[in-house]
Order: structure tokens, then sequence, then C-alpha cells
């Protein structure tokens, strides 16, 4: 018995050592980066990109065949998700090694470059002494990326809010009418729609991104930075009561389904939607008709300047958008701005609406990229119009800052709203909660200026 | 008398049971189907309507083509990781299990113990303490930083032990001792060829624990090049239009991922350790309970 | 999470060990030390590498902040964040345990009254879901849990969610999460339960009918206490399991879009959350200390209650 198992056993042991072996080694070869980086005479460029910049990278190779770059696809930390700040966390621990740690990143998210560049990170590198002021001058939206003097990023696209009406709806609902330009005319508009075609609607309304469409949109300070981290976080202000006492007067006239959810598609909802405060790149992305989506076409679509806000300010809010950062420990810094300025205005990348689905941050790239618009929405002169409009109507009062307002607004508020809670006492909760978020993150909340 | 109450007893046993089979089952057939349906067809047929070869065939493709075909790089990479720490864990576990078992040292009851201990400690309350040691030994971005975390396998090391001091008969070992037998032919000889049904399980187990890491890579990996399949997993997520609105605006130069192709990422994902439970689970659980049946 | 893993712990060997012990008692002076610190070595050097040097690490972390001694753990228990977290986990854990006790026992001793090849084709499906461990099976709920597109859509309904957003409301997710534990880990631990009733001598229960026990009877007197070790067992291995929830909270989170699941929603993703966005190591292993020690105190209340280890 002992001699009949015995060889078998061997035969065992031996597989296992063989697979062991092969696996060691096969490992040693590709799951080592670290084993390609010495090899290669001078490390690569390490570019990090996220699936909506694959165009970008595509274009970018055509044009230089020769650059010694490595492109890693990444999330591109959609939704908040924290990669870079924990692949960042990691590396101010085990060192920035050149060509492994990325020397340019791609951030979706907005308000990041603060977070990332200023202390306990201190992880980005200051763009201004390697890219003319001539030209990062003229990249709009800089509020997000000037932070204490230092130019942490470029700006990619403007992702300013417009109010998308859909023409034929509304010439059908409101025939004697133009598209609302304030606040109140919109709320009122919403009333009159819930009694006169209910399952139809202006807005939407239970997503997390509510505070950047209705607070950032009617200069409400929340989330206002007013020095070196020292936040003004006022759910009292009249600029927060009034558009949340106004959004709630009208909330059957808003859909609580997202964009981004099944049942937003299986209802067809994007057909119903009479109008929808959202940014430019919402029109191209969630209107087309087709089974992606199921919207309506965008050729009945046309934009309209955003509501006035209450206080009279002509300002509108921003969702989306992203970021291109280089980082400090970069070994080529001069060579990774230059790609990050290429990215962001290069006409061949920026001026074309294949390639670049918002409106380009880089002013000089617009007009080309908005010209391309002609047939594509409804009214295009007027829609071109209103999107420059609101692309310089952003207000700078809502701030990039270490915390993810999205995420607070999702986890602490979003469920009440979906239950039917009012915006009004909500407004206490997300201060309450942006709070605590940023007390904790080591920033001073004020209530007044 | 009691045959009318026995039969309603009976009645809601069966039901209980399908009750239950249809929750643990149905989510399974739910997945399988998924893939075949595109996205618009996963909405609004029945959860239970199979769509049609064609769309599987071409879900199938845009998974294993997405991003440069990293699905491909997760699973070898996932491959690597599991099979390198399961080498390791057997390699380690076997004869320590057998030392603890049937050789006599100073500290063994020590290490019993503590073996014991680590086993029930919550091992990803260590996952911090552990990156920062792994990148002071420089293993940080190696497949070290897997492999020797997911081979230290202390509960293998108890069945081994369990195993060992239940099924050797005593005796056997004093006889080769007493014939002149060093102990490592005792280990070589005796205790090693019938040591095959605990060598499968333990690598079975290490194996399926090892593959089903998330946390562990999570925090050691840095790049698509080096991501295991549930780290991947989680990549996809991401870029689905329908988790991730950014998606939404991406040119179309580029794949869209829909639901259907998350689904047929899990599919392969979990196809080695499916494939695995179908073809061990008898063995296993006959290996299993060797012990327990000599009792 | 590590329930596969789980499901191979024969807590039944338990008896086994008195075997070992008598092994231990009559082994021949003959085996010598030496080779028994050979056999051990390996295993003894990943256990003080990655083992212990960790926890010895964590505590030095937790403990040499630059704030002065301690303070770490101030800061872990004075983040606004830490209740909750540990709330969530406690609510997660409670259902989870009891229901699972429960259920796997019930359901286990349902099967055992079955026909053999009937209970083994329901053990082998009851046991499929363990293969999709992690992101995966969190995956499969996402969608489970959608009432536009799940098969279970009927009792979303029922239950008044018509969104996906209503199914994952905050006050839902520690019954998400153990229903998600529950449907990977059920199964193989029916298969665990069940090879141990297999191992209640034939005579034991054939007396017991003798006696008059219906098969309830026999189920709650006699199989139930004999599979006591087991229960226990699977107790303690779920406990230190259920700790660790990351993946599941984590996935499902960055799934909905961040709506009702915090990235901070159980302790050790609290403690990832503050090392990773906050760059502060001292309070994650502070917060890696205090859910080690709390771990490791209900492990050995259970594992000492349990009688599981009997010492040696």
């Amino acid at each position: 018995m002992k001699s009949y198992l015995s060889p078998r056993f061997r035969a065992l042991a031996l597989s296992v050592a063989v697979v062991a072996v092969v696996a060691v080694t096969a490992g040693g070869s590709s799951a080592s980066v670290r084993s390609a980086s010495t090899k290669a005479s001078s490390p690569p460029l390490v570019v990090w990109y996220d699936a909506a910049r694959a165009a970008y990278v595509s274009e970018y190779k055509a044009t230089h065949p020769h650059a010694n770059i490595k492109w890693v696809l990444y999330s591109g930390d959609s939704n908040g998700d924290g990669t870079l700040q924990s692949k960042f966390a990691l590396y101010n621990r085990v060192g920035w090694k050149a060509g492994v740690a990325p020397d340019v990143v791609f951030d979706e998210e907005n308000y990041e470059a603060g977070w990332l560049g200023e202390p306990p990170f201190n992880d980005l590198l200051d763009l201004s002494k390697y890219i003319p002021k001539s030209v990062y001058s003229k990249d709009e939206g800089l509020g997000d990326c000037m932070i204490n003097g230092k130019l942490l990023c470029l700006r990619n696209d403007n992702a300013a809010n417009v109010l998308w009406v859909d023409t034929k709806l509304w010439s059908q609902f409101f025939p004697n009418q133009a598209p609302p330009t304030t606040w109140a005319q919109y709320a009122s508009d919403g009333q009159a729609l819930v009694k006169s075609h209910p399952g139809y609607y202006i807005g939407e309304f239970g997503q997390p991104w509510d505070a950047e469409t209705y607070l950032w949109g009617n200069e409400c300070p929340l989330n206002q930075a007013i020095g070196n981290s020292v936040l003004l976080d006022n759910p009292n202000s009249p600029n927060c009561t009034t558009i949340a006492h106004l959004i709630d007067s009208a909330r059957d006239a808003f859909t609580k389904d997202g964009p981004f959810t099944t049942a937003w598609v299986n209802d067809k909802t994007a057909q119903h939607m009479v109008m929808d405060i959202g940014a430019i790149w919402q029109g191209g992305a969630i209107y087309p008709s087709g089974s992606g989506s199921e919207g309506p076409g965008t050729n009945v679509m046309e934009a309209y300047p955003p509501p006035v806000a209450t206080n009279g300010a002509h300002v509108t809010g921003s969702i989306g958008g992203g970021l291109w950062m280089v980082t400090s420990h970069s070994k080529q810094p001069k060579a990774a701005a230059a790609l990050v300025q290429y990215m962001v205005t290069s006409p061949k990348i920026q001026a074309n609406p294949k390639i670049t689905q918002g409106l380009p941050a880089y002013a000089p790239d617009q007009d080309a990229w908005l010209t391309s618009l002609d047939g594509v929405f409804a009214n295009p002169k007027a829609t071109e119009a209103a999107i420059k409009q609101a692309a310089g109507e952003i207000w700078t009062g809502w701030s990039p800052v270490p915390w993810s307002v999205e995420s607070i607004f999702g986890n602490s508020v979003t469920p009440g709203l979906v239950a039917g809670g009012s915006f009004t006492s909500a407004l206490q909760t997300l201060a309450g909660n942006i709070k605590s978020a940023a007390q904790s993150a080591g920033w001073q909340v004020k209530s007044k200026k | 008398m009691a045959f009318p109450r026995r039969h309603a007893l009976q009645l809601v046993g069966i039901a209980v049971l399908l009750l239950f089979t249809a929750f643990f089952f149905v989510p399974i057939v739910w997945l399988f189907l998924a893939p075949t349906k595109t996205d618009g067809q996963l909405l609004t047929q029945s959860p239970f309507a199979f769509g049609s070869f064609h769309t599987l065939g071409q879900t199938f493709h845009r998974i294993v083509t997405y991003g440069g075909h990293s699905m491909l790089i997760w699973l070898k990479n996932s491959a690597i990781y599991s099979v390198g720490g399961t080498a390791l864990a057997v390699l380690a576990a076997i004869p320590a299990g057998y030392g603890l078992a049937l050789t006599h040292f100073i500290g063994r009851k020590a290490l019993l113990s503590i073996t014991l201990v680590v086993m029930i400690m919550p091992a990803t309350a260590l996952v911090l303490p552990l990156f920062l040691e792994i990148n002071k030994l420089g293993l940080y971005g190696t497949i070290w930083s897997l492999i020797l975390p997911f081979g230290f396998f202390p509960f293998g090391v108890y069945l081994t032990y369990i195993y060992f001091s239940s099924t050797i008969p005593k005796d056997l070992l004093a006889a080769a001792r007493i014939d002149g037998a060093s102990e490592w032919s005792v280990f070589r000889f005796i205790a090693l060829p019938l040591a095959r049904p605990i060598v499968s399980l333990v690598g079975f187990f290490a194996f399926v624990a090892s593959w089903n890491n998330f946390f562990l890579p999570f925090v050691m990996t840095y790049d698509n090049s080096q991501y295991p399949v549930q780290i991947g997993l989680q990549q996809l997520i991401g870029s689905t239009a329908s988790f991730n609105p950014t998606n939404f605006t991406a040119g179309s130069s580029i794949v869209v991922l829909h639901r259907p192709d998350l689904a047929m990422a899990v599919i392969i994902a979990i196809a080695p350790v499916l494939i695995v439970f179908l073809f061990a689970q008898r063995a296993l659980v006959s290996g299993m309970l060797a012990g327990a049946t000599k009792e | 999470m590590t329930l596969p893993s789980a499901t191979a712990v024969p807590g039944g060997r338990a008896s086994s060990r008195r075997g070992s012990r008598a092994a231990g008692r009559e082994r021949p002076a003959g085996s010598s030390a030496t080779a028994g610190y050979f056999f051990v070595a390996l295993y003894v050097g990943l256990l003080g590498l990655l083992g212990v040097a960790p926890v010895v690490y964590a505590i030095y972390l937790a403990l040499s902040n630059s704030g002065g001694f301690g303070s770490s753990f101030v800061d872990a228990f004075k983040d606004y964040r830490f209740v909750p977290a540990f709330e969530h986990i406690l609510a997660f854990m409670l259902i989870w345990l009891i229901s699972q006790t429960i259920l796997v026992v019930g359901l286990t001793l349902m099967l055992h009254t079955l026909a053999q090849r009937v209970g083994a084709v329901f053990r082998f499906l009851f046991y499929i879901p363990g293969a999709l461990a992690g992101a995966a099976s969190v995956v499969v709920w996402l969608f489970m849990l959608d009432p536009t597109a799940s098969p279970f859509a009927f009792v979303l309904h029922w239950l008044g969610y018509a969104q996906f957003n209503n199914a994952i409301a905050p006050g839902n997710l520690s019954t998400i999460f153990a229903i998600m534990a529950f449907w990977t880990g059920a199964g193989g631990w029916i298969v665990v339960m069940y090879g141990a009733l297999n191992n209640i001598p034939h005579e034991l229960l054939e007396s017991a009918q003798i006696d008059g026990a219906n098969a309830f009877k026999t189920a709650f007197f006699i199989k139930l206490p004999l599979i006591r070790k087991w229960i226990v067992y699977m107790l303690v291995l779920s406990f230190a399991g259920g700790t660790q929830l990351f993946v599941e909270p984590t996935v499902l989170g960055s799934a909905a879009l961040g709506v009702g699941v915090s990235k901070y929603w159980s302790p050790n993703q609290l403690a990832w959350f503050v090392a990773s966005q906050y760059d502060n190591f001292a309070e994650a292993a502070a917060l890696s200390v205090v859910l080690l020690v709390l771990g490791l105190f209900v492990a050995a209340v259970l594992v000492w209650r349990g009688r599981l280890f009997e010492a040696e």
C-alpha cells in the first residue's frame, strides 16, 4: 500500500513544484513592472487616464509616434472613488519610483486638485513654472486649479450647467410661453406641468449631484473656501433656503430616477423631460435616441442659459468635467507639463467633438467645437450661444475641497430625499455633514464670513 | 392519527427547501442568462428569458478585448498569485501540521495556540501594517507582496495537524523509528504518501481564499498590469455606463460596457473557482470527513 | 470575506484531538526535537513575518502618533464616523449570525431527513454561490436588488421598493450585507454540518426511534447537541470574518454612485479611508488594533464558552 501510493504522491508533489516554479518565473517576467523599468534606458513617462479619455490617447499616439510613454488606464477617480488619494498615500510611503508611479494624471473629480496638492499629500506640481501664462490664462475654470497661489492642474472641459429644453414638448405644453429665465418661473412652470401633464418633468432630483445643480447654481454658501483651510458653511443663507423652497414647491415635477439608472432607460424618462438643468456634456450624452439612453433625439433639444440666481446674479453650477495634473515627484516635469498642455490645448483633440464631448475649457478651441454642433441640436446658434454664456458664469464660490460633496450628499441626504423628505430640511443635514467632514480634514468651519 | 399532521409538515418542509433553493440558485441562473441579452433586453424581457448565442458571442468578445485584453491580464495575475500562494501554503502547512501532530519539541503547544489565535484573528485589520512591512522589505510592487501573505495559511496548518493526528497510526511511526528510519524518512515515506487528501484539501481552500481575496491586492497592487480579477471586476463596474455617468460622454471610438458585459465578466472571473468546485466537491467532502468516519 | 475557507473548518474534528493527545503522550522518546523544528520552520518563518510582525507593527504605529502616546486612539474614538461604523457592523453581525445559525442548522436538519441522493442535489445547489465570494457576489446582488432588472422584482415591489436607491436605503444595508454573506457562505456550512450529522452513529438514532422519538424530537434532542461544537465553530469563524466586512460595502458603494453607502460604512473601511484619503496611518492602525482586540475577545469568549478547544 505504501509503496503503491508513494509514486503517485511524488507526481503530485512534482507537479505542485513545477506549477510553483512556472508561476514564479512567469510572475517575475510579467507582473513585476519594476524589472521592466530598470531594463529601459530611461524610464517612460507614466500617464494615468480614464476610459473616456481613450480617444485622447490614440490621438496622442498618432501624432507622437516616438514618445516613450506608459499609458495606464484607471478608474479616473470616478464618483470620487478615492483611487488617486489611496495610491498617492501609498506612494508617499513607499517612494515615487520613476516609470512606475504616475507623472501625469487625469482626474474626473474637479474638486480634487487641492486635496492632492496640499498637505498632507503635497503631490502636485505647480504648473505655472512650466506652462506659459499666455496659455493657461485662457483655460476656463481655473478656480479649481489655482490653489493658494499654485497652479495645480489644467481643466480639460467646461462642464457648466445650462437649461436643456425639449423644444417639441415645450411648444406642445407651453405654446405661448418662452422657457424660464429665473428659478421662480422654473418652479411655477413645474407646478403648472404637474397639473396639466403629470408624468412629465422639469428636472431630476434625488441624485448625488443635486447640490451642484441647484445649490451651486444659486450661490448657496455651503462649500465655500474663504481662506486657507477655512470653510463657509451656512445653510441658513437665503441663497440656500429660497432655492430649496422653490424646488420643494414643484417636487412632483422632478423625476427621482437619475439618468444613469435602469429605471431611466426602462421608463424612457429622457423622453419625458420637458426641461432639465444639466451640464453641457449632458446634451450629447443622454438625449440621443436609441436603446442606450432612450432619449428624444438631440435634434429636439435646445440649450438655454441657466436660470438667474434668486439674488439676481447670473451664475450657474457645474457637474463633472475633468483635470489634468502633473505629480510633483515626476523626474520629467517638463515633458509631463508639455503633454498636459498638448492634451488641453490641441485643436486636434479639443476642437473635435468626437474626442472631446464637453465644451473645451481652453477658450481658443471653443468656437471650432461649438460650430461642430451645427445640425446636432435644435436652433444650433441659440444653443451654442447659451452654452458659451453658461461656460463663463460658473460661480466660483463652490470650492475645491478635500472631501467629496457628492459623496456626502449621496450617502447622507439622498436616501431621505428619495423617501420623500423636503430639500429645505435636507439642507441642515447636508451642512452638518459637510461641517464634520471639513473639521475632520483639519479645516475651520464658519457659518458667517 | 398522526398521518395528516405529518403530511402537512412534510409539505411545509418541501416548500421551505424549494424557497431556499430559489434563493440560492435563481441569481446563478440569472447570471448565466444575462450575457445572452443586450442591455435593453435585460431590462425589458423576463429575467429568465434567453437572448441569443450571437449576443452571447458579442458580449464575450467585448469583455475579453476590453481595455487591451485587460480581462486576460487580470486572470493571468490571479492565477500567478493564487497558484504561487497555494503552492507556498501547501509547502509550509503540510510539514508544519505533521511536525505539530507527530513530533515533539519545546514550544509545540505554544505554536499550536498561536496558530489557533491567528486563525481567528481578523486578518484584514492587518492589511495596512502588512503593506508597510512589505514595503520595508522592498517587495511592494512585486508578486511576492501577495504570494507571501497568501502562502501564510494557519488554517491549513491546523487542518493538517488534525488530519495527521487522527489518521496516522502512531504505532506505525514508532515502529519505523525503532527500525532506525530518520525523522525525514518517516515523514517522507510514511506520512506524505498518506497525506494526499489533506494536500488537496489545504490546496483547495488556499486557492479559493487567494482567488477571492479583495482587500490585500486592493492595497498591494497599483496598476492594471498587476490587478487580479477581483480588483478588475471593481474596475469594470467603474467602466460600466450604468454605474459611471462619465462613460456616457465617451466618444464613439470607445467601447462602452453595459450590464450584460459585467455579468459576463463575473462568469469569467469565477470560472476557475467554479470548475474546481464542480469537480472537487465530492472528493473534498469525503476528504474532509475522512478522519471523522474513522473515529 | 473569507467564507469559503470558513466552510473548511471541520470543527467537529475537535473530538479527534483526543487521539492527538494520546499520540503525544505515547510518543517514544526517540523522536528528536530538531526534526520538529525543521518541519515547522517555513511555517514559523511566515507566521513571524506575516502574522506576528504586523500585529506588533500595528500596535507600534497606533501608539507612536506625533500627537502623543495613545492620541491616535483618541482620534479614532472621537472621529464622527467611528460610532456609526461600529453600529453598522454590530447590526450586520447580529442579523447575519443569528439568521445564519438558525437557517443553516434548520436546513441541514431538514436535508438530513431526505433520501441521500435528493439531499446531495440540494446541498450542491446551496453550495454553488460559494464560488462567488467577494466582488463577484456584489455584482450579482447589484442586479438582484434593482427592481427593474431583478428576478426577485416582485419581492422588492411587494416591499415597496420601486428603485434601486429605495432598496439600498441606509436602514437596509446591514440586512443586505447579511443576505449577501448568507448567500455565499451558508451552502458551505450546510455541507459541513451535514457531514457532522452523518457521523452520528446509526445505533444512537435507531435507539431514539425505538424509544418513540419522532423526527423533530430526534433532531432537537439528539442531533442538535451532537453538532453543537460545529455550530460554535461556525459562529467563531463567521464572527472573525464578519468584523472584516470591506469588499461588499466598497463595491456596492461605488456601483450605487455613493448613494446611501458611505466609504466608511464599516470599521475596516473607515480604517482604510483615513489612511488612504487623509494619510492618517496612525488612526488607521488604532482602528485596526480596536478591531483586532474586539475580534479576538469575542472569539475567545465563544471558544471558551463553547469549550471548543479543550485545553491541552
